[in-house]
């Protein structure tokens, strides 16, 4: 072990007089560092010179990670929270493995057992807790020491010194007293070094400070289940052993034969050098809403070590809350911060069960209701307390999806929902739902834009409260937008339920207050036709948005067909010129190619084209087609003259390609001639403009060569000569399987419907709400309903405004001879970055 | 750490049995820690109607563990700075002391955590 450590770094040149405060820190460990870390960010490396002092030799390192260690899950220089070139960086003068014996608070000393004496102007006391040794036999040798193969779970030299004892080759069983969070981690840590272990816990059932005794049965259950024995209601009197261990006695129940015993029986704070110092001490150090000690100007206490309105708290959460008032107060930076409390919760893995828990552990009222759900073959146990419908208590064993919605409503008493049972499940829901509150804050919610949580929540701490606000702040879902749900979680969490409905959400495009049905009907009522007249009469101020654009065109064209007035300014760049814009300002130029087959002749010309362009890339898509990468915007007129072929639509929110496999005249296996139909649905729809992409597939056989069942809409041809339609999958930033629609035995069926379903789609969807997304939140049952069953009435309907679209199709391609507007096909290159003027 | 406050308390009358002799005041003072429980006293209120010096004994499993002294027709509050744990299977009680023949009331108020 390291002997004590002394690092000083950073004194000013002598002949300057620092004219700094001095800042000592008693204990290095999460709370004291944290404090430290808190008024570094306030800037108090310009107010103070700061010294610590850390009863351990080493850097700061987080506590909780501990039962990682001890079961080999984490190596123990994982765990180190600041290294100790921190302290350096940081010109922090640490002495590690240093005790601070006395503190006197007249003179403002503190004085250390290795002699050394510092005087302070402000002093931080963060001396924690020790492990608490109930009263047995044996625990103590005669000179006093703890009985060799006794341990305490505290700190990383106790789980050190377990590791290696229950690796001698002779140890192979251990006794843990206390069948807590602690002890349950202990047991389950000590069962990875091939240790037997038995739980001997005092209380009526395992961990009952956080739950009652049903959840307490179902925990034993899944702690037994893994070969710990556990002893509830036994008390431990003695220690047996000479010199070293042997074995436990128990209260009314036979000796337990061990080679090592672990005391994880609870904490208690380390107040000794308080009470020694003179310090208003009672459970703990007694602290007052600045996290300052009780009669004393210049001394600050926080932690475990601290008693604060009565409650002496053991977890980490209410610790760095009171780490940042007491930042607020010790630099000045907000005198009105106060620390007011926390209500806190538990969540946990033990013994790699999943464990959250808080508040009443059962009712105590008559009126209070108790919902419990409990599934003990699967280990999983839900019980939550409400009174006056807020809830005051919660735990959840083996399943804790639900756990941050249940903490926020526990933390902020907010109004629950009136079906009791959406508290402990996700009825329907995403997924995703789960978690938000464990989610680490530097882990990246939007992976497009590298957006972690701890910006997003900066953002909403700096006083944005709406899920758009903070989505415009941070670019977060602003890349492919699968994260568009976390993010809104995220933002609702942090804003701890102050978040502000954003009314423009139901907006189908912003600029205009209207949701998609509302719009249409104004639309058609006031016989609007094209997107300036929207504008003219819907906006508010009659102002034309830019980002409603798009939207609005894409919408009307879809509703009038041919009655639309285009105008160019209201397309995206790629509409514009009819081609895929590219990262540096060049475009792509994709060829229609139906269903991925394509001809000697195409082939040939293609590859003429590209020669003549000096093409840089020439790429097979995804979607089975041929990709002219590089085109520069004024030669897109060219490029299309010379290969004289329609378009394959690449760009746009519309409907795209029918990827195809080879079908029934090639195949070994094909069922169907998915190569025939494919073709014929990219004919039949092509160009047709939807509120995002349509990606189509059709597959000859069940083998799904073109991944049907991940496409907006996909065919598989199965045997018997049937069709089966599936709608709503996706394969790109989101994965999802699409859900069948129907199966039908004619391929003009699967026409009609495909037809149907993508016009239903272009009606009733978002602006830019994929069909993954549109699907599951409409539901296949309804969607089925109108577009198979024709339930609504609306079929016809339907399909006669699908065939004004088709026949209204005009290739837009032809525009390469006669450019709409002066500067369709201008060259907006180079898009390099122009001379700045110099900033002063 | 999930805590619960607990009191005994109450205003009692109460005869003087001698001031050697600890002696209950009511059986609704006393409280048995369940086994898994620690127990800490946190505090101590008390008044007295008597024109005599009375005394508040706390007692654990049996035996004093605290002396409370009230003066005559006075009060006292004495919040407890050292605290100790009282584990499970203990009874914790509050007797009175008071000369004998003294007739009159007592306020307690004990406060408590357990966890």
């Amino acid at each position: 072990m390291p002997g004590p450590v002394s690092l000083t770094k950073g004194r000013r040149p002598p002949g300057k007089p620092d004219t700094r405060r001095r800042l000592v820190v008693i204990g290095n460990g999460m709370a004291g560092a944290r404090a430290v870390e808190e008024i570094l960010a306030r800037g108090g490396a310009e107010q103070f010179t700061i010294t610590m002092f850390g009863d351990e030799p080493y850097g700061n390192y987080n506590r909780i990670m501990l039962s990682h260690v001890l079961s080999g899950e984490e190596s123990d220089a994982d765990i180190f929270l600041n290294s100790l070139h921190w302290y350096q960086d940081n010109n922090i003068t640490l002495h590690a493995g240093v005790r601070v014996e006395r503190i006197d608070r007249f003179t403002k000393y503190v004085f250390a057992n290795n002699g050394h004496v510092v005087p302070y102007d402000v002093l931080i006391i963060a001396t924690g807790s020790q492990s608490f040794m109930p009263p047995m036999d044996g625990l103590y040798t005669p000179s006093g020491s703890i009985k060799p193969g006794v341990f305490t779970f505290r700190t990383i030299d106790d789980t050190r010194n377990m590791v290696e004892h229950a690796q001698y080759e002779d140890h192979y069983r251990a006794v843990v007293i206390g069948g807590g969070l602690l002890g349950l981690e202990a047991a389950r840590g000590l069962q990875s070094h091939g240790i037997e272990v038995d739980v001997v816990h005092s209380g009526a059932h395992l961990m009952n400070a956080q739950m009652g005794p049903d959840g307490g049965a179902i925990l034993r259950r899944s702690v037994e289940a893994l070969g710990i024995r556990v002893h509830t209601g036994s008390r431990t009197t003695a220690v047996l052993g000479a010199d070293r261990v042997t074995g436990v006695r128990l209260r009314d129940r036979p000796d337990i034969a061990c080679d090592m015993v672990v005391v994880a029986a609870g904490i208690r704070p380390n107040v000794d050098l308080a009470v020694l110092s003179g310090l208003h001490v009672e459970r703990a150090t007694v602290v007052d809403d600045q996290l300052r000690v009780v009669d004393e100007d210049s001394i600050y206490a926080v932690g475990e070590c601290v008693q604060h309105r009565g409650e002496v708290y053991g977890l980490v959460a209410p610790l760095w809350e009171q780490a940042a008032v007491l930042a607020d107060h010790v630099t000045g930076a907000d005198t009105t911060a106060a620390y007011l409390g926390s209500r806190t919760a538990t969540k946990l893995k033990v013994a790699g069960v999943e464990v959250a828990s808080m508040g009443l552990t059962g009712p105590e009222r008559e009126t209070d209701e108790h919902i419990v759900f409990s599934e003990p073959s699967r280990g999983v146990f839900k019980s939550i307390v409400i009174r006056d419908n807020k809830m005051v208590g919660a735990t959840l064993l083996g399943d804790s999806r639900k756990v941050a919605y249940l903490t926020q409503a526990f933390d902020k008493g907010l109004p629950l929902p009136e079906e009791r049972i959406s508290l402990m499940f996700d009825l329907g829901g995403p997924a995703e739902e789960q978690g938000v509150a464990e989610l680490s804050d530097d882990a990246q919610v939007c992976n497009c834009n590298g957006v972690s949580k701890k910006s997003l929540v900066d953002v909403v701490r700096g006083g944005c409260n709406t899920v758009a606000g903070a989505m415009d702040a941070t670019r977060a879902g602003k890349g492919c937008g699968s994260c568009k749900l976390l993010v809104k979680q995220v933002v609702e969490w942090a804003a701890d339920g102050s978040v502000e409905e954003d009314p423009a959400a139901s907006y189908y495009v912003p600029g205009i207050p209207l949701d998609k049905a509302s719009l249409m009907a104004a639309i058609r009522k006031q016989g609007l036709r094209s997107v300036s007249a929207v504008f003219a009469a819907l906006a508010p101020g009659s102002a034309e948005d830019a980002k409603s654009k798009m939207g609005l065109a894409s919408l009307m064209k879809m509703m009038l067909a041919d009655q639309y007035i285009d105008e160019r300014d209201a397309r995206f760049i790629n509409d514009r010129v009819h081609a895929n814009i590219q990262r540096d300002g060049t475009f792509s130029v994709v060829p229609q190619m139906k269903g991925g087959v394509t001809s000697v002749q195409q082939l040939r010309r293609i590859a003429d084209v590209a020669e003549k362009h000096n093409i840089p890339l020439i790429k097979l898509t995804g979607g089975q087609r041929i990709d002219l990468l590089g085109v520069p915007k004024e030669d897109l007129p060219q490029v299309w003259a010379d290969l004289d072929m329609p378009s394959g639509y690449a760009y746009g929110k519309s409907f795209r390609t029918v990827k195809t496999c080879v079908g029934k005249d090639f195949c070994r296996y094909g069922t169907g001639d998915s190569t025939k139909l494919g073709i014929e649905i990219e004919s039949q729809f092509q160009g047709i403009e939807a509120p995002a992409k349509l990606k189509l597939a059709v597959s000859g056989c069940p083998r799904n060569c073109a991944e049907s069942l991940v496409k907006d809409v996909g065919v598989v041809a199965v045997e018997g000569g049937r069709w089966e339609i599936y709608v709503g999958g996706a394969a790109g930033a989101h994965i999802r399987k699409g859900d069948l629609l129907a199966s039908v035995d004619d391929p003009e069926k699967v026409k009609v419907l495909t037809g149907r379903f993508m016009q239903y789609y272009r009606e009733n969807a978002n602006w830019l709400e994929r069909t993954y997304s549109f699907v599951p939140r409409v539901g296949i049952d309804h969607i089925r309903a109108v577009v198979v069953d024709d339930a609504q009435g609306l079929a016809a309907g339907l399909d006669a405004a699908m065939q004004a679209s088709v026949d209204s199709y005009v290739d837009p391609w032809t525009e390469r001879d006669d450019p709409l507007t002066p500067g369709q096909f201008r060259t907006s290159l180079p898009l390099t970055v122009l001379p700045q003027v110099p900033v002063r | 750490m999930i805590t619960k406050n607990l009191f005994l308390q109450g205003v009692f009358p109460f005869e003087g049995a001698g001031l050697e002799k600890p002696v209950p005041i009511h059986r609704e003072l006393a409280h048995f820690v369940p086994d898994g429980i620690i127990n800490q006293t946190l505090y101590f209120r008390g008044g007295n109607s008597t024109s005599e010096l009375i005394t508040a004994v706390l007692m654990r499993d049996g035996a004093p563990m605290r002396y409370f002294p009230i003066g005559a027709k006075s009060d006292v509050h004495v919040p407890l700075r050292v605290v100790e744990d009282i584990e499970g299977g203990s009874v914790i009680e509050v007797f009175l002391l008071a000369a004998d023949g003294v007739t009159g009331y007592v306020v307690i108020d004990l406060g408590m955590v357990e966890h």
